[in-house]
């Protein structure tokens, strides 16, 4: 009997853990889910933490006790309408018994102001007779329940728009390939495209009705039970932020779906298709989030604290039309994904794209494969080795998981590993080229850090303390500089970069793999800069149809870093990092 | 109608390894001809119906239909086929009547309506013609199909494997369908297992084993190029000179 069942239980999960999908989701989704979240979270709290304190503060006093730095005193006449209406972050005024604190528990401003009034106040109040503060909140209980629905809000209506478009997604394109309608309708004379649109169409219609059912409930909702009255215009605008959302995700979900090659595996890819939109979504219940020019242009992310901003009556209209308009885009792209998906023969056949894709040619889901697992790789392994010791960490990471992860992925796939990695010697002009560019790269790096604050400002000393002065300089230089030139290097524009050269231009997988490379360091506010590093990178790769020159270019780079550590200098990005930069460039594009 | 030449599709087997599904296929197929494409399973018969149809798109060598390149001209060539295999399914939740209709119009058929009550006289499933497809036997839902993918009335038809399953009578319905078409001068490719069928059935024959082309001529030639009488070892000779 028990031996029976232990066969059973084997041969079940023999079946299932023999599906591919099952177990990318199964691991991958933990695995990379958590890391980017919280890679994404920390930076952007940090930056909170960071700007926070040192940003000025409105507030208005009566009595005119000092105040700390960071706030700043302004006159109005109705102190508690001024809070209210977040003219002052808080306010302060005589009554009889004492003071009185006015602040408004829906905005974290007047929160950091009421905290800071607070600390100058017992400061104050040492010096005068001891007096009664009252602390007042100007927000009703209805404001904070509409602030508090405003915040939940968008992961609530979004959690729905999803489960009401993918079953129908994956009835209409998973499902009309197992029963073969898909077959039966690509053989007809009607353009590929336009049999993906109609899908599409199908799956929005489901969305959007979900979409107005739950904005309509969620309304009626809060009307009859809660007493709260939304005001119309923000429903309506409420729901006309809700549109472009729903065709990004019907796009989403259409793409998704036709990945499935039967129902089951749609509903292992139906997972991750709730959980990923519905946790970019949760990002407007973050407390001190706000919508900005970089928040409203995030896919989901954007339109989320658009719709919190609109319920709760704070709406700015600039950028809620900077989410509206980003988010139409993100549908477009979305809509020309799934048209390409739909248009693929693997897909079409309901087969196994991944051997079909690799006996084309095409090994560039490999190249992402590469990248997912160097990120996991770096964040689970290589953090925790540099949290123990940043040096020896840094060693194990570059070159005990870097490396082999460069290595043997061309050779698992079976490329000749040499000639994948662009191991071969390149022309001494290429060698002058790549010590020039490296010579001048810091001044890239500083100069689009600079041009990045415009979009999203990086908090003061990102690298304080990362790097100690004390160490020698030649281990600085040798782990933080030639270890990370070398390893990197193989890694990016020799494994990755040749895998997705494989099915791409030199160009396309240039651009591709310094993205790959920019998301790597793990860090928003380093994006940007290292973005434009791997295209530097890459351009050399190209243009020596080596990775040996980048390896010098990314060494020297690093090195600057490292001598600025070792000798204090001041880095502050000034004009000549602006003619270094233009240095570069020219250099990269001389014949 | 159908022409092919040099046609080769590769694709991976369960272990990753690249196999040759078609390579190198040669064969005509004229108007008003009834070609039988022969081979055990795994010959190639659907890969290269598939590359027919433009489903999947070939490798190597050309294929063209009714005048239209494959490649280049894939709307062309759908619009002139007919294409039925055990892969098209019917839309289960939709009546036979508004199949035909849909179809039709997918086809770019103004007179959908028309055409598709002449098909359910012709193929006599009128009295289903309002039942859900789902709810239809084999028979019926294999004629249905039959309908559909002859509804814009295509000079040319690739019908594979279309008696899998279907008893003497509907099959015998189909035989006769088959033969009016011909008379017609339609052009028909027909892929089939059943010997007998392709011996009644087709003027020509076109015989593929592990992708590659093995024989074609009429019944005539190729018993005369074997020594054998039956289609069944005229098939069998072939293969055994393949192996050896």
């Amino acid at each position: 009997m028990t031996g029976l069942l232990v066969r059973m239980v084997v041969a079940e999960l023999r079946q299932h853990l023999r599906d591919p999908l099952t177990i990318l989701f199964m691991v991958a989704l933990p695995l990379l889910l958590y890391p980017c979240l919280t890679a994404v979270g920390h930076t952007v709290i940090q930056r909170d933490l960071e700007t926070a304190e040192a940003r000025p503060l409105k507030v208005a006093t009566t009595p005119a006790f000092p105040l700390a730095a960071n706030l700043e005193r302004v006159e109005v006449n109705d102190l508690a309408a001024a809070v209210r209406e977040g003219r002052v972050e808080a306010a302060v005024r005589r009554t009889d018994e004492g003071v009185e604190l006015l602040w408004d528990s829906r905005r974290p401003d007047s929160m950091d102001a009421r905290t800071r009034l607070l600390d100058d106040m017992t400061a104050w109040r040492k010096d005068t007779q001891p007096r009664r503060v009252d602390a007042v909140d100007g927000a009703t209980d209805a404001d904070r329940l509409r602030h508090n629905l405003a915040r939940w809000l968008p992961a609530l209506l979004l959690f729905t728009l999803v489960s009401g478009g993918i079953y129908t997604a994956l009835d209409v394109v998973t499902g009309d390939k197992e029963r073969g309608t898909l077959e039966t309708l690509l053989t007809t004379a009607v353009d590929r495209r336009l049999v993906v649109l109609a899908k599409f169409f199908v799956v929005l219609a489901f969305t959007v009705v979900s979409a107005v059912l739950s904005l309509g409930s969620s309304w009626a909702s809060a009307s009859w039970f809660l007493g709260l009255a939304l005001p119309g215009s923000a429903v309506l605008m409420s729901a006309l932020l809700l549109l472009p959302l729903a065709v990004l995700l019907a796009a989403g979900l259409t793409a998704a779906a036709s990945w499935a090659p039967d129902f089951k595996s749609g509903q292992v890819l139906a997972t991750p298709a709730l959980v990923l939109p519905t946790m970019l979504a949760a990002a407007a219940g973050v407390p001190g989030l706000a919508l900005s020019g970089f928040t409203a242009i995030l896919p989901i992310t954007g339109l989320a604290l658009a719709t919190r901003d609109v319920v709760s009556g704070r709406a700015e209209p600039l950028l809620v039309g900077i989410a509206f308009l980003a988010a139409v885009g993100w549908a477009a792209g979305g809509l020309f994904w799934a048209v390409r998906s739909l248009g693929r023969e693997d897909v079409i056949l309901g087969s196994r794209g991944g051997a079909q894709r690799r006996l084309r040619g095409d090994y560039r889901a490999d190249a992402l494969l590469l990248g997912a697992a160097a990120f996991a790789t770096l964040w689970f392994l290589g953090q925790t080795a540099q949290s123990v010791d940043l040096e020896w960490g840094m060693l194990a990471t570059q070159a005990g998981m870097f490396v082999p992860l460069a290595v043997a992925t061309p050779w698992w796939l079976g490329l000749p590993v040499r000639a994948h990695l662009a191991l071969g010697g390149a022309p001494a002009r290429e060698w002058a080229r790549a010590a020039a560019v490296g010579l001048l790269m810091p001044g890239v790096g500083l100069s689009v850090g600079a041009a990045q604050s415009f979009v999203i400002q990086a908090p003061a000393g990102l690298y304080a303390g990362v790097f100690d002065a004390t160490v020698p300089l030649w281990r600085l230089l040798v782990l933080f500089a030639f270890l990370p030139g070398l390893c990197e290097e193989l890694l990016f524009r020799g494994a990755f970069f040749g895998l997705w050269r494989t099915k791409s231009s030199a160009w396309g997988a240039v651009v591709v793999t310094a993205l790959a490379f920019g998301l790597f360091h793990l860090s928003v506010f380093r994006f940007f800069p290292t973005f434009a590093l791997g295209l530097i990178l890459g351009v050399l790769r190209v243009r020596s149809g080596s990775v040996v020159p980048g390896m010098l270019a990314h060494t020297l780079n690093n090195s600057f870093g490292m001598l600025a550590v070792s000798f204090a200098w001041p880095v502050e990005p000034d004009w000549r990092c602006g003619v270094a930069a233009l240095g570069a460039l020219v250099l990269l594009a001389a014949g | 109608m159908i022409r092919t030449q040099g046609l080769g599709k590769r694709f991976v087997d369960p272990e990753g390894k690249p196999v040759v599904a078609v390579g190198d296929v040669t064969f005509e197929v004229g108007a008003g001809e009834i070609v039988g494409l022969l081979g055990p399973n795994g010959a190639g018969k659907t890969t290269t119906m598939r590359m027919l149809a433009t489903l999947i798109a070939p490798d190597s060598g050309t294929a063209t239909v009714a005048g239209h390149d494959v490649v280049k001209a894939s709307s062309e060539v759908r619009r002139s086929i007919g294409y039925l295999s055990a892969n098209t399914g019917l839309f289960g939740r939709l009546t036979p009547r508004e199949v035909l209709v849909y179809v039709a119009a997918l086809q770019g058929c103004d007179d959908g309506e028309a055409r598709a009550e002449a098909l359910l006289d012709r193929f006599d499933i009128r009295r289903f013609a309002s039942t859900p497809c789902e709810r239809l036997s084999t028979g019926m839902k294999q004629k249905v199909s039959i309908a559909r993918a002859v509804v814009h009335e295509p000079p040319v038809l690739i019908f594979d494997e279309p008696t899998a399953g279907l008893d003497v009578i509907v099959a015998q319905e189909l035989f006769s369908f088959l033969e009016e078409a011909r008379a017609a001068g339609r052009c028909i490719l027909y892929s089939t297992h059943t010997m007998g069928e392709a011996e009644r059935l087709c003027d020509r024959l076109v015989v593929i084993h592990g992708g590659k082309l093995l024989a074609t001529g009429t019944l005539a030639s190729l018993r005369a190029e074997t020594g054998r009488e039956r289609l069944e070892d005229v098939f069998l000779g072939l293969l055994d000179r393949a192996r050896a």
